[in-house]
C-alpha cells in the first residue's frame, strides 16, 4: 500500500515535467486529485477498512494528497514565472530608437534677455511700466533738457511721423530713447518713484552689423528723498553681477547726457579676453553696456518735482547689445531675420 | 496672561475705551488676544443681600438647617443644606416666586418645613464654579441690596500674549506700568511695608545651591486663622478666573498675579525640625504633589525640603503633606527666585504646568523677592491674623544694577525720528529706568561733564538746548531683557509708536505695475513656446505694398497706417498696422531654407491712426504651416489644419479667461471662405484665426496651406486681469460615460447641438465630447452621423442605471424637439 502511494507521487512528478501551461496543469490536477482519481477512490473506500487500519491509511492518504497538491502548486508557480519571462522577452525592444518628443518652440533671444533684466529689477523692488514709442518732441527732447538746436533732433538722427494733425510746434516722432518714460511718469506721479521701462526705440541709422534703426532699451529711474550716486552704483553693480556673473568687473566712465548730471557710461570687463584686448571689445578690454547718471534738476523742474528736496538716478541699458554680448552674436541683424535655425539654437 | 480692567484700575486711573486700550497694548508689544465681557447678570437680577439671623438644625434631617433670614424688608424662613449657613452671615437670597435663569423658585415644603426661597452659592448664580457653601458677602453689604450692586457690576477680562523676554508683564502691576508709560499716566505703586526688629533666624533656611536658588527668603508667621478669604479678595481672584482656596493660599496667588512673581506657603508645623533645606533632589526620591500625582525626581531637580523629605519641587508645585489647611496655625512664607533653566527642564520632564512654573521659567528678578514677601506678610497679618516671628534671607550675591549709555543721535538715526534728549528721558523714566548721568559734547573731548546731571536737576541746565552726547540710565532690576543701547532704542520706539515712523519709499512706493499684465504676457508666450511655436521679433517698419496684399477694406483700421516723414527706404515707409505681413515674410524665408513644421508667433505692437491720434497696441499673431506633429517612426504624422490651430488657441484663451468663445466668421478678407473663425468675449471681437486664402498666400510667394491667428492682446490682458480662480466642490462620485449616435442635417452646428444637450440637465451632464463624425454610406445627402460621449455624474451619489437611462432618453427627446434626428 505505502509503496503504491510513493508510486502515485512519482507519477505526478513525471506528468508535471511536461506540463508548461495552465491547461495541462488543470488536466493533471483532475486526473490525480479529481473525483474519479485513484486517490479519491481510495478515500471513498476508507470506510470499509477496519478500525485498526483506518487511521493509519487515512493519514497516509492525506499526506499523499498534500504532497501531490504541493507538487502541482509548485509547478504552477514555475509556469507563472515562465509566462512572465516570455512576456518580458517579447516586449524587449531597441531602446536606442527615438522617443516621441513633444515639439516645443521657444522665446526669442531678446525676450529671454528682457525677462532676465525684468526679474533682476523686480527683485530690487522696481516697478515695470510701459511707455509709448510714438512720442512728441517735447517729451523726447525738451523735457529731457535737450537744447533746440541739438543735432539729435535732426532728421538724420530721428524718425518723424507724417503729420496726423497740425503739430508743427510739437511734432510726433519715434522716441530715440526710453528716457521719455521718465518724463511721462514724473509728470503724473510724485516721488518715491522706482521704475524700469523696457521698450523699442528708433534712430535713423543705416542697418549694419552693429546698428539697427530700431533697438531695445531698459530705462531705470529712482527718485526719492535721499537717492544718491552711491545708490546708482550699487544698483548697476548688482545688475552686472546678476547678468554677467559674480566675478564681473565694471566701471563708470564720465560722459555727457543732456538729462543727467553727473553722467556716466557703464562698462563691464570684456568677458571674452578678460581685459587683454580682443575683437569683441575692440582691443579696449571693456564693453559698454549703457548710460547712467543723476537726474538733471532741469528735468525735475520740467515735470514739477521739487529738485531741492528730491534726488534721483536714471540709467539706460541696451538690451540688444547685452544680448549680442551674451550670445556672442556676430551681427545684430540676425536677431530680426527670424531664421528658425538661429532661433532654435538659442532657445 | 489674564487681567481684569477693574484690577488694573487699582494702579492707574484709566478712562479709555476697551478697544482703545486693546489697541494701545497691542501696538506697544503686548498683543491682546481677547477682551471678554463677563456675563452673569441674567442670573442675579432677582437676588438680594440677606442676613442669617438664626440657624437651627432641621428636625427631620441632620444635613439641613432652618434659617431665618432678613432681606431688609421682612424675615423669611429658608431651608438650607450649606455647612456655612451660620448666624450673622451675609449671603445671597432669592425669594420665592422669582426666576433664576430659566426656572422659578417656589415656596416649598422641605421634609415638612416651609422654605420661602433659596440661599445661593456662586455656582447657583453662574458667577463661578464655587459650590463650597453659600456665598458669604462683606458685612458692610446692606440687607435687601440687589446682588448686582455688591458684585463688581462689570468685569472685563483681557487676555494678552506676553513675549518670553518680558517676565515683568506676567503681573498686573507690570502691565499697568507699561500702560502708564504709553498713555503718560501716573502709576499708583502698592505700599510696601517694612518689618523691623524681627528675629533673624539663620537656621531657618539652609540653601545648598546658590546657583539654582539665587535667593530664598522665608518668614515664619504664627497663630494664623485659616478660613475663607474676604469677599474682595475672592472677587479679585474670580475676576481673573482663579479659584479661591483659603485666605493664605489666596493671598499668595493674589501677590503672584499682582507682581508676576510666585510665592508659596507651608504649614510650619508640618516642616520637620522647622528647617527649610534648598537642595537638589536625590536620585530615586519620590514626591506626591498637591495635584495628587506622584513624581520621580532626579538629582538635577531642585527641591525645597525639610530635614527628611522634599516638601515642594522648587518653584513648581508643593507637596500634599505640608499644604495649608484649615487646621494650619503657623506658616512659613516662601519668597524666592530659582534658576529658570533648571525650572524649565524639570517642568518639561515632569509635564507639570502651574502658574508658578510658568513664571519662574522666564528668568525673574531676585530683587522683587523682598517686596512681595513684605506685601504678602502685610495682607496675611491683616486678613489671617498671627504674628511675624522670624525670617531668614539667603541672598548671597545681590544683583548689581547696570547702567547703559544712550546717544540721542543714535536713537534718531535708527528710528528716523527727531527726538530730543528730554523726550527720551521722559519715555525711559516712565519705564522706571533711572537717569544717572548726561554727557554733553564739549570742545575738549576728554572732559566728561559729570556734573551736568546735578545741573539739570537743579534747573541750571536745560538739556533740550544743549548738545547731548549721551544719557546714561540705570536699568531697573526687573528688566533683564534690557542691557544695551539698542535694547533701550527698542523701548523708545515701542512707546513712541511703530506706526508713527514714516516709510522712506526706498522699497515702498507708488505701485505702477500691473503685475497681472506681466504674468499673463509671459504665460501666453510660454504657452505657445511649449506648444511648439518659436517667437519671432520683426521690425516696426512695414511695406505698404505687402499690407495691400491682405485686400483690406478701406475702412479697416489696418488701412489707417501711420507714415514716416523720413523713412530709410520705400519698403519701410510705414509703421506696421498688422503683424501678419512680417510673420509671413519670416515663413517664406524659412520655407526657402527648406525648413518645415513651422510654427511662429510674434508678440508686438501695431500702430495706426484713429481719429488723428496715434494708437499703439500689443497684438499676438501666429502662423502654422506643415505638420502639427512631426514624422515619427512609430506614430502617425498629424498634418496641421484649422482644427490643430483652433485647439491650440482655444486652450490658450481658456487659460486666460474661460468665457472666451469662437465662432465661424468670414469677415476677414484674407481668410479662405468657410475657414475663418472670430474670437469673442461676450460681443467683443478679440481677434480671429483661420486658413490664409491660397491666392493671398501666393502673393507672399507661399504655396502650401497656412493657418494664422491674430489677437488684440490689450483686450486679452484686460480680461485676464479680472480672472481669479476659486475652489468649487469636487464631485466625489465616479463619472459614468454613455455614447449616443444620431443622424442630423449637415447645417446644424456641433456647438449648437452640444448646448442643447447640456441644457437637458446642467447638474448631471459634466461634459459632452464629440467622438465621431461620419458622412457617406447609408447617410443621406447633406446629412451626417454624429456620436457624442456624455460624461455624467452627480454630487449626490453614484448614478443608477435607471437615472442614466432616463437622462439619455431626455437628451434624445430634447434633440428631437429641436432638430430632425434619426437615432442610430
Amino acid at each position: 500500500m505505502e509503496k503504491h502511494f510513493e508510486e502515485l507521487i512519482q507519477q505526478v512528478k513525471i506528468a508535471l515535467i511536461d506540463a508548461d501551461n495552465d491547461h495541462q496543469l488543470n488536466n493533471i490536477k483532475s486526473s490525480f486529485l479529481g473525483k474519479k482519481s485513484e486517490l479519491m477512490n481510495m478515500m471513498k473506500k476508507l470506510g470499509s477498512l477496519s478500525a485498526d487500519e483506518r487511521p493509519r491509511v487515512g493519514k497516509q492518504l492525506n499526506l499523499t494528497k498534500q504532497k501531490m497538491e504541493s507538487l502541482i502548486q509548485q509547478r504552477a508557480h514555475e509556469i507563472e514565472k515562465l509566462k512572465y519571462d516570455r512576456t518580458i522577452q517579447a516586449e524587449s525592444i531597441d531602446l536606442t530608437m527615438p522617443g516621441l518628443q513633444p515639439q516645443i518652440g521657444g522665446l526669442h533671444p531678446l525676450t529671454q534677455t528682457q525677462r532676465k533684466i525684468e526679474d533682476i529689477f523686480i527683485t530690487l523692488g522696481f516697478d515695470i511700466v510701459e511707455g509709448n514709442e510714438i512720442e512728441d518732441e517735447y517729451h523726447n527732447f525738451d523735457a529731457l533738457n535737450t537744447p533746440p538746436n541739438h543735432p539729435a533732433r535732426n532728421e538724420m538722427d530721428t524718425f518723424y511721423i507724417k503729420r496726423l494733425q497740425d503739430d508743427s510746434n510739437n511734432r510726433l516722432l519715434l522716441r530715440s530713447q526710453t528716457s521719455t518714460v521718465q518724463v511721462r511718469i514724473m509728470e503724473n506721479n510724485q516721488p518715491p518713484i522706482k521704475i524700469i521701462s523696457i521698450g523699442r526705440c528708433y534712430r535713423n541709422d543705416k542697418p549694419d552689423r552693429s546698428h539697427s534703426p530700431f533697438f531695445h532699451q531698459v530705462e531705470g529711474l529712482c527718485v526719492n528723498d535721499n537717492t544718491t550716486f552711491a545708490d546708482l552704483r550699487d544698483i548697476l553693480s548688482y545688475f552686472a553681477t546678476m547678468m554677467f556673473g559674480n566675478d564681473i568687473e565694471w566701471r563708470f566712465r564720465p560722459h555727457f547726457f543732456p538729462f543727467t548730471e553727473p553722467s556716466a557710461e557703464f562698462d563691464i570687463r570684456c568677458f571674452s579676453c578678460k581685459g587683454a584686448g580682443c575683437s569683441i571689445c575692440k582691443q579696449s578690454g571693456w564693453l559698454e553696456i549703457g548710460g547712467a547718471g543723476m537726474v538733471d534738476p532741469n528735468v525735475f523742474d520740467a515735470v514739477g518735482i521739487d529738485s531741492e528736496r528730491f534726488t534721483g538716478y536714471a540709467f539706460g541699458l541696451g538690451i540688444d547689445r547685452i544680448t549680442l554680448l551674451k550670445y556672442r552674436l556676430p551681427d545684430i541683424r540676425i536677431l530680426f531675420e527670424n531664421d528658425v535655425r538661429f532661433l532654435k539654437q538659442l532657445c | 496672561m489674564k487681567f481684569s480692567y477693574k484690577w488694573l484700575q487699582n494702579y492707574i486711573d484709566l478712562n479709555i475705551s476697551h478697544q482703545k486700550l486693546a489697541d494701545e497694548l497691542t501696538f506697544s508689544g503686548i498683543e491682546v488676544e481677547a477682551v471678554n465681557q463677563e456675563q452673569y447678570f441674567q442670573y442675579i437680577e432677582n437676588v438680594k443681600v440677606a442676613e442669617i439671623i438664626s440657624t437651627q438644625i432641621h428636625p427631620n434631617s441632620n444635613n439641613l438647617f432652618i434659617c431665618k433670614v432678613s432681606d431688609g424688608s421682612s424675615i423669611k424662613q429658608v431651608v438650607c443644606g450649606a455647612s456655612n449657613c451660620d448666624e450673622g452671615l451675609k449671603t445671597a437670597f432669592i425669594p420665592a416666586d422669582s426666576t433664576l435663569g430659566d426656572s422659578i423658585i417656589k415656596n416649598a415644603m422641605i421634609k415638612g418645613i416651609k422654605s420661602e426661597g433659596m440661599l445661593c452659592s456662586e455656582q447657583d448664580l453662574h458667577i463661578s464654579d464655587n459650590h463650597d457653601g453659600i456665598i458669604s458677602l462683606p458685612l458692610s453689604a446692606k440687607n435687601g441690596t440687589p446682588l448686582q450692586d455688591v458684585y463688581e457690576s462689570k468685569n472685563v477680562l483681557y487676555e494678552v500674549e506676553i513675549t518670553p523676554n518680558r517676565p515683568d508683564l506676567l503681573g498686573i502691576l507690570g502691565i499697568a506700568r507699561d500702560i502708564a508709560a504709553i498713555l503718560n499716566l501716573s502709576l499708583q505703586y502698592p505700599q510696601i511695608p517694612t518689618y523691623k526688629g524681627i528675629d533673624h533666624d539663620p537656621n531657618l533656611v539652609d540653601n545648598q545651591d546658590y546657583h539654582l536658588c539665587p535667593r530664598y527668603l522665608a518668614k515664619v508667621i504664627k497663630g494664623v486663622n485659616v478660613q475663607e478669604s474676604p469677599f474682595w479678595l475672592r472677587e479679585k481672584l474670580r475676576s481673573v478666573n482663579i479659584k479661591p482656596v483659603n485666605n493664605i493660599v489666596d493671598i499668595t496667588n493674589y501677590i503672584m498675579l499682582e507682581f508676576g512673581h510666585p510665592l508659596h506657603a507651608f504649614d510650619y508645623d508640618l516642616i520637620k525640625d522647622g528647617k527649610i533645606v534648598v537642595r537638589k533632589a536625590k536620585s530615586g526620591e519620590t514626591f506626591t504633589a498637591l495635584n495628587n500625582k506622584n513624581y520621580d525626581l532626579q538629582d538635577t531637580d531642585l527641591v525645597i525640603a525639610d530635614s527628611t523629605k522634599p516638601v515642594a519641587i522648587a518653584g513648581i508645585i508643593g507637596n500634599i503633606g505640608s499644604s495649608i489647611t484649615k487646621h494650619t496655625k503657623n506658616i512659613v512664607l516662601e519668597a524666592a527666585n530659582f534658576n529658570y533653566v533648571s525650572i524649565r527642564q524639570t517642568t518639561n520632564r515632569l509635564k507639570i504646568n502651574t502658574d508658578s512654573a510658568y513664571r519662574f521659567q522666564r528668568n525673574l528678578s531676585s530683587h522683587t523677592v523682598s517686596d512681595i514677601s513684605d506685601r504678602a506678610t502685610e495682607l496675611i497679618l491683616d486678613i489671617c491674623g498671627g504674628k511675624l516671628v522670624s525670617y531668614c534671607d539667603s541672598y548671597p550675591s545681590p544683583i548689581v544694577q547696570k547702567t547703559v549709555k544712550i546717544r540721542p543721535s543714535r536713537v534718531n538715526k535708527i528710528l528716523t525720528t527727531d527726538l530730543s534728549a528730554d523726550q527720551i528721558i521722559n519715555y525711559l523714566e516712565k519705564l522706571e529706568f533711572q537717569l544717572v548721568n548726561v554727557g554733553l559734547f564739549t570742545s575738549d573731548s576728554d572732559n566728561n561733564n559729570n556734573n551736568s546731571i546735578q545741573e539739570i536737576k537743579s534747573g541750571n541746565l536745560n538739556i533740550s538746548d544743549s548738545k547731548v552726547n549721551y544719557i546714561e540710565f540705570s536699568i531697573t532690576h526687573f528688566r533683564k531683557d534690557v542691557s544695551r543701547e539698542i535694547d533701550i532704542i527698542e523701548e523708545i520706539i515701542r512707546l513712541y509708536g511703530y506706526n508713527r515712523i514714516k516709510t522712506t519709499g526706498s522699497s515702498s512706493r507708488i505701485i505702477l505695475t500691473d503685475k497681472n499684465r506681466l504674468t499673463s504676457k509671459r504665460m501666453i508666450a510660454d504657452f505657445l513656446s511649449y506648444c511648439g511655436f518659436l517667437e519671432v521679433i520683426n521690425s516696426s517698419f512695414a511695406d505698404k505694398k505687402q499690407l495691400n496684399f491682405l485686400e483690406l477694406a478701406d475702412n479697416d483700421y489696418r488701412h489707417s497706417y501711420i507714415e514716416l516723414d523720413n523713412p530709410i527706404g520705400s519698403d519701410s515707409s510705414i509703421l506696421r498696422s498688422s503683424l501678419l505681413p512680417g510673420i509671413l515674410q519670416n515663413l517664406r524665408l524659412n520655407i526657402n531654407n527648406k525648413q518645415d513644421n513651422l510654427k511662429l508667433f510674434e508678440l508686438g505692437r501695431v500702430y495706426y491712426d484713429q481719429d488723428n491720434m496715434a494708437i499703439e497696441k500689443l497684438h499676438l499673431s501666429g502662423i502654422v504651416a506643415g505638420d502639427h506633429r512631426k514624422y515619427h517612426w512609430k506614430y502617425k504624422t498629424i498634418k496641421a489644419d484649422i482644427f490643430t490651430v483652433k485647439g491650440t488657441i482655444e486652450k490658450l484663451l481658456e487659460k486666460v479667461n474661460d468665457k472666451i468663445t469662437s465662432k465661424p466668421d468670414d469677415s476677414q478678407p484674407f481668410l479662405q471662405k468657410g475657414q475663418g473663425l472670430s474670437l469673442l468675449y461676450g460681443k467683443k471681437i478679440l481677434g480671429f484665426m483661420g486658413k490664409l486664402d491660397p491666392l493671398i498666400a501666393k502673393q507672399f510667394e507661399i504655396e502650401q496651406p497656412i493657418y494664422i491667428f491674430d489677437i488684440d492682446l490689450e483686450e486679452i490682458l484686460l480680461i485676464s486681469a479680472v480672472k481669479e480662480k476659486h475652489y468649487k466642490d469636487i464631485i466625489r462620485y465616479p463619472d459614468v460615460e454613455r455614447d449616443i449616435s444620431f443622424i442630423v442635417d449637415r447645417n446644424i452646428d456641433h456647438a449648437d447641438i452640444v448646448r442643447k444637450i447640456k441644457e437637458t440637465n446642467h447638474q448631471l451632464i459634466q461634459d459632452v465630447l464629440l467622438i465621431d463624425e461620419f458622412i457617406g454610406k447609408n447617410i443621406q445627402v447633406n446629412h451626417r452621423s454624429l456620436t457624442y460621449r456624455l460624461v455624467l455624474s452627480s454630487n449626490k451619489g453614484t448614478l443608477t442605471d435607471d437615472t442614466i437611462q432616463k437622462l439619455v432618453d431626455k437628451v434624445f427627446n430634447q434633440l428631437s424637439v429641436n432638430y430632425e434626428i434619426k437615432k442610430r
